[in-house]
């Protein structure tokens, strides 16, 4: 994607993960849309203890840096810093030569977070270098944080951010985590690829979209972890507080792919000239309202046991079925073969 | 569902909302974001307000939709069908 285009200084999302990234690549210059090209779903194959079935599966086939390096040609060093001094040398040296830094800190440390002093939780903001209108004093660092619930653009004091980095809770995230204290990375630039014609970069959009949408067979995981629930409704109304923040984190994972998937989408309507991806944009759209409506019934209402059981059983169902009809229809748009119909 | 009185909405509100102090009035069309909504803080509203009002939100108004902005909250709160 063309360098300085598509600037999206207010770029948000609903996950943490992407929303730094993001804010990462808009800072570069990059339009951070594409991180929305990719979606399906596929059997896991590391091995994780479960509670409930939709632990199994897989949302992410690709990583954010992946997606971004394949479509802005932008890298990504990690570094896992051995102490709290050796990384905050690093942050200063990287906000000095102008790279934003992306830093894991515990929401507990966090003042500006909803969490703060309440709840540990792993979290990513991005330390943004100072521009000279609005230079903090050498206290303090300047931290983005954009994404639902969190769009905090102000300061953060050093030694907070430090301990907030060190915390040993990023050290028991979540299961299968590493340990994420005093974690960054630096996204940087590769060398612009100027040269990609009109017509390339439609085909472009055009064969990630046909990827995407044919992946999609694979929906009928989703419809079989349905089915499971259903089948035996009372195996599954306790869970343990991690299983809980793991189904609730899943299906939260969702919201925020489709909410991508949405601009993605929109972005393939005006490169290839295709109104009707605008549509399925909505479509995605809609999908993530439901995947967030079911994160949030499974957090209010599992108590409720195996009637609730069944209602999530019902909602994952009902939204899978739609999800498919999204792919079918958007396989039409591509051969232009849709509906003329309104949809 | 008992009466709804936008006074007890609005301490609900304050209760639930960490950036929403005593002394500061509630804008009725402010962002519920930026006050501090989040994917938690809006769970503890919900809770908040079936407590208080008692009564169960339909599935449907669980989105961060709903939360916008109090009006709209307020909006679809005195929609609700009484008992």
């Amino acid at each position: 994607m063309e360098q300085g285009g598509s600037m999206d200084a207010d770029f948000s999302a609903l996950d943490c993960i992407s929303a730094t990234f993001g804010i990462t690549a808009a800072w570069l210059g990059r339009d951070p849309s594409v991180l929305g090209d990719h979606w399906g779903y596929h059997r896991r194959t590391d091995a994780v203890d479960s509670e409930w079935p939709v632990e199994h599966l897989g949302i992410h086939r690709r990583t954010p840096e992946e997606i971004l390096h394949e479509w802005c040609g932008l890298t990504a060093d990690h570094v896992h810093h051995a102490d709290s001094r050796r990384a905050e040398e690093y942050i200063d040296a990287h906000l000095l030569d102008g790279h934003p830094v992306i830093a894991w800190v515990d929401t507990f440390h966090v003042p500006h977070s909803s969490f703060h002093l309440q709840q540990h939780h792993s979290h990513r903001i991005v330390i943004r270098p100072e521009d000279g209108n609005d230079r903090g004093d050498s206290g303090s660092v300047r931290i983005v944080d954009r994404y639902q619930g969190s769009l905090y653009d102000g300061f953060m004091e050093r030694g907070t951010l430090l301990t907030a980095m060190a915390s040993d809770a990023l050290g028991e995230a979540r299961r299968g985590d590493p340990d994420w204290r005093n974690r960054t990375v630096v996204v940087k630039a590769g060398t612009p690829d100027f040269g990609e014609s009109q017509a390339a970069q439609q085909e472009r959009f055009r064969s990630a979209l046909a990827r995407n949408a044919r992946s999609f067979a694979d929906v009928d995981l989703v419809t079989a972890c349905a089915g499971e629930l259903r089948a035996a409704p009372d195996d599954f109304i306790s869970l343990s507080p991690v299983g809980t923040i793991e189904v609730s984190a899943w299906f939260g994972e969702l919201a925020s792919q489709r909410a991508l998937n949405a601009r993605f989408l929109r972005a393939a309507a005006e490169a290839c000239a295709l109104p009707s991806l605008h549509d399925r944009a909505a479509d995605a759209e809609a999908l993530s309202r439901r995947w967030e409506m079911t994160r949030n019934y499974f957090f209010l209402r599992l108590r409720k046991g195996s009637v609730a059981v069944r209602r999530i059983a019902d909602l994952i169902t009902e939204t899978a079925t739609l999800e498919r009809e999204w792919n079918e229809k958007l396989l039409q748009s591509l051969d232009g073969t849709e509906s003329l119909a309104p949809s | 569902m008992n009466d709804l009185s936008y006074s007890d909405f609005e301490s609900a509100l304050r209760k639930a909302l960490p950036f929403l102090d005593d002394e500061t009035p509630v804008d009725a069309h402010a962002s519920l974001t930026e006050l501090g909504l989040d994917s938690l803080t809006l769970l503890g509203l919900v809770a908040e307000l079936e407590d208080r009002f008692s009564l169960e939100l339909p599935d449907e108004m669980l989105v961060m939709e709903t939360f916008a902005t109090p009006s709209t909250l307020w909006s679809a709160l005195s929609e609700l069908p009484r008992s």
